[in-house]
């Protein structure tokens, strides 16, 4: 289990660092403001990734014959959250590009910290498989 | 017109489980072809998935209320829903880009 653990932790900690480069590129890489290229970002890249990661995830259940098992089930709930966090985020990014107003601060903490539980309790769930 | 993704998407998923319902589950229970279903289940349900997350968006965005979210979402659940919805999805949001 120490080193499920690990293993964890570490892609964890890869998917943070990378996520944290994306950021701060994206920030710097319009002049008239992050928005538009967060936008941009969020159609070509973001959710197009999303729909490959259900797809391919998806297809590998299914070869793999996971769909019996409970840590797939726990796992689905929190990639549900996810998608929907991100369909919420989504939707607000636009909103912002069109009238200027966006998520309050203690609502970008509380998505930030719903975020990173997530992406904790999945990854443990697929290197571990615990049940 | 804002908001054609959720008008294709329910457009695409209507059309998706129309085809499960209508030709791949009799394909597999009267004809024993049983690849229909095996190709056309899980392509709708990705759709099924990608129109979830469209209403989610759309509703953040604030183009659809909690009750049309709502009705978006039973009307995927049903045949012939999506057409309809999308029909009244579009006449919704034509009168709200003409600003009537």
């Amino acid at each position: 289990m120490a080193y499920e653990l690990a293993k964890s932790a570490h892609i964890v900690a890869a998917f943070l660092w990378f996520a944290g480069m994306v950021v701060v590129a994206l920030l710097h890489a319009s002049a008239n403001g992050a928005v538009a290229s967060l936008l941009t970002w969020d159609r070509y890249v973001t959710t197009p990734a999303m729909i490959a990661t259900w797809a391919l995830g998806l297809t590998m259940a299914s070869m793999a014959g996971w769909f019996s098992d409970g840590w797939l089930m726990a796992k689905l709930v929190f990639v549900l959250a996810l998608s929907a966090i991100h369909g919420v985020l989504s939707g607000c990014l636009r909103r912002s590009a069109g009238k200027g107003d966006g998520l309050s601060r203690n609502a970008v903490r509380l998505v930030l910290s719903a975020l990173i539980a997530s992406l904790c309790a999945i990854v443990f769930l697929v290197v571990a498989k615990p049940f | 017109m804002p908001g054609r993704t959720l008008r294709m998407l329910a457009l695409a998923e209507a059309a998706t489980l129309l085809a499960l319902v209508a030709i791949a589950v009799p394909l597999k229970h009267y004809g024993g072809v049983g690849e229909a279903t095996r190709v056309l289940g899980p392509l709708h349900g990705l759709v099924f998935l990608a129109f979830c997350w469209a209403i989610v968006r759309s509703w953040s965005e604030g183009l659809v209320a909690g009750s049309d979210a709502a009705r978006l979402f039973i009307g995927a659940c049903l045949p012939f829903g999506g057409i309809v919805n999308e029909r009244w999805l579009r006449a919704k949001l034509s009168v709200r880009s003409n600003g009537v």
